[in-house]
């Protein structure tokens, strides 16, 4: 089964038939453990992998203001990105640090796309059937499907999520992703990097255990020769929660947040007559 | 957008090998817990008729785009105002406030006008994916309500088998703008209480039910439907659900919704808003002569 964009209408011109649905669990000690809620730590934004031939993550500049906590600029002087990617994340720098917050994908309530879905601070879950896994995000009741063991159709309709395939390498889950839709809004980091549709990212997921609780790190290599010079990878890593044991409801169209007052997002511009 | 979170780097990295924790329910049960795994499709908004009992209001006069009959005595006073109001909205050419236009959670039953839905069972969870605005709905396994319940968008659902049934039993709806509770419009109050049974059916009846169900409510006319897995001839998933709201209804009423195995998860993402349905006249936007900023 693959996952079929909106504008798929007709039977037998869209993706293959249905898989059989699964229904046994993985034999024992055949894959990594991924039970349980995850919550981002550290950095919401990728960190460069040391040591490694790949490119390095776009990251945060240091901007020297009172709202430097608010200001989430990228830096544009990163080699990896191509010139016209370099000039978007350039002018979103620029922007962030007038205080003109830049939107995102996340910010419209539309989805936060590959890689960048990694960042998203609330709790994520992933549940392991024999056939996928589903990650969900709280975020907007976001949803992921990874198809196991299969291999990318030949030509996947572009798609927010794009096409995941995945399998487990020992303690590792593997995905793949490709079919990325390209968007004006969708981006690869919290900088508003952009992406085209040659977009192609692995995650590696690994789970790993400390005195201090379980812990999840992802590996992303990120291809794109349309935006990008060189593959890049960057890391992020999450924490195992045990304090959570089901997701709150967080509804992105309900907008229960102000931005008007104190924010970086600006003054939200209001008409002084009515026209109607 | 967002806040960073300090959290020391943890060292030492020991993998840990389990068990996938996607399994029906184990043990005794493992036996009688139907397997409905997987992703579901059926191809009309309405609701199907009980086999016997009160059903949905129906629409009034039982015309096609004039609303729900706010004459049906199973309404109260009140929510027959609000049916009346928003069946007249309809007859404008105006569509009213519903959480499908804005990209709201939908409450059971209302949620089950999604034409695709996947079932995710674990032993101790079930967790619900719907195609429309890939909404995510779970229910605790035998559990109970808390003594107050919070509401929230989906409300406090808890399920348990009964043989080859599951039953889900949901409270604590939270209002929101737009209540509503069916495809007619009619409104829920914070009294709702809806009791919904899953069982696997054959694909005949599965197909016979889904064919009237079309006849009775009319196909789905959008771009964005799912559809049928035409070459699938095992089981089909029957919802039969009761809705119970003592502030809207007189009565409770019972309804049904079928499914059969769908032919692929569509994306669906309502923000998006790729319909346009301003265009069509569905609802006419008003619009600035002059920009004034």
């Amino acid at each position: 089964m693959r996952i079929v964009p909106a504008t798929c209408v007709t039977f037998g011109i869209c993706a293959a038939a249905f898989a059989a649905p699964a229904t046994t669990s993985p034999p024992p000690g055949a894959v990594p453990d991924f039970s349980g809620y995850f919550v981002r730590v550290g950095d919401l934004w990728f960190d460069a992998l040391e040591d490694d031939k790949d490119g390095k993550p776009i990251d945060r500049l240091t901007v020297n203001s009172p709202d430097a906590e608010d200001i989430w600029a990228g830096d544009s002087a990163n080699p990896i990105l191509q010139p016209w990617a370099r000039e978007i994340v350039k002018q979103n720098a620029e922007a962030e640090i007038r205080l003109e917050h830049v939107y995102t994908a996340d910010d419209s309530c539309w989805p936060s796309g590959v890689p960048q879905a990694v960042n998203l601070l609330d709790e994520v879950q992933f549940l392991q059937l024999k056939d996928r896994v589903v990650i969900l995000y709280r975020r907007d009741h976001q949803a992921r499907h990874v198809w196991l063991n299969v291999a990318h159709s030949a030509n996947p309709k572009p798609s927010w999520y794009g096409e995941s395939v995945g399998h487990y390498e020992g303690d590792t889950l593997v995905v793949d992703t490709i079919g990325l839709k390209s968007h004006k809004m969708s981006v690869v980091d919290p900088f508003g990097t952009p992406h085209t549709d040659k977009l192609h990212v692995v995650e590696r997921y690994r789970p790993f255990r400390t005195p201090f609780g379980t812990g999840l790190e992802v590996i992303v290599r990120v291809e794109d020769p349309g935006a990008f010079t060189m593959p890049w990878k960057g890391m992020a890593e999450y924490r195992q929660d045990k304090t959570v044991n089901s997701f709150d409801e967080m509804v992105c169209a309900e907008n229960d947040r102000s931005f008007a007052e104190g924010s970086t997002f600006g003054t939200i511009p209001e008409e002084k007559i009515p026209q109607f | 957008m967002g806040r960073r979170v300090r959290e020391e780097i943890f060292t030492g990295l020991i993998a840990v090998f389990a068990l996938g924790s996607m399994t029906p329910a184990t043990g005794a049960q493992a036996a009688a817990a139907p397997d409905m795994t997987g992703a579901w499709s059926r191809l009309t908004f309405g609701f199907e008729q009980p086999a016997s009992g009160p059903g949905p209001i129906g629409r009034y006069l039982n015309r096609p785009n004039v609303g729900g009959d706010f004459n049906n005595p199973m309404l109260t006073p009140g929510a027959a105002a609000v049916v009346k109001q928003r069946s007249e909205m309809l007859r404008s050419g105006v569509d009213y406030p519903n959480p499908s236009l804005n990209c709201l959670p939908m409450a059971s039953p209302y949620i089950f006008r999604v034409q695709e839905m996947q079932i995710l069972q674990k032993k101790d969870e079930i967790v619900f994916l719907f195609m429309q605005d890939h909404q995510v709905r779970r229910v605790r396994l035998n559990a109970q309500h808390p003594a107050n319940v919070t509401p929230s968008w989906y409300g406090d659902s808890i399920g348990h088998y009964e043989g080859d049934t599951l039953v889900v039993d949901t409270v604590g709806v939270k209002l929101g703008p737009a209540p509503i509770v069916d495809m007619y419009g009619a409104p829920f109050s914070d009294a709702l209480h809806v009791v919904e049974r899953y069982r696997l059916v054959d694909y005949e009846t599965a197909k016979a039910a889904q064919e009237r169900n079309i006849r009775d409510a009319g196909p789905v006319e959008t771009q964005q439907a799912a559809y049928i897995d035409e070459g699938y001839r095992g089981k089909g998933l029957q919802i039969q659900f009761t809705v119970d709201d003592k502030k809207v209804f007189n009565t409770p009423w019972s309804a049904a919704v079928t499914f059969r195995r769908a032919g692929g998860w569509v994306e669906n993402v309502c923000a998006e808003n790729t319909q346009e349905y301003y265009n069509n006249g569905s609802t006419k936007i008003p619009q600035a002569g002059k920009p004034d900023f």
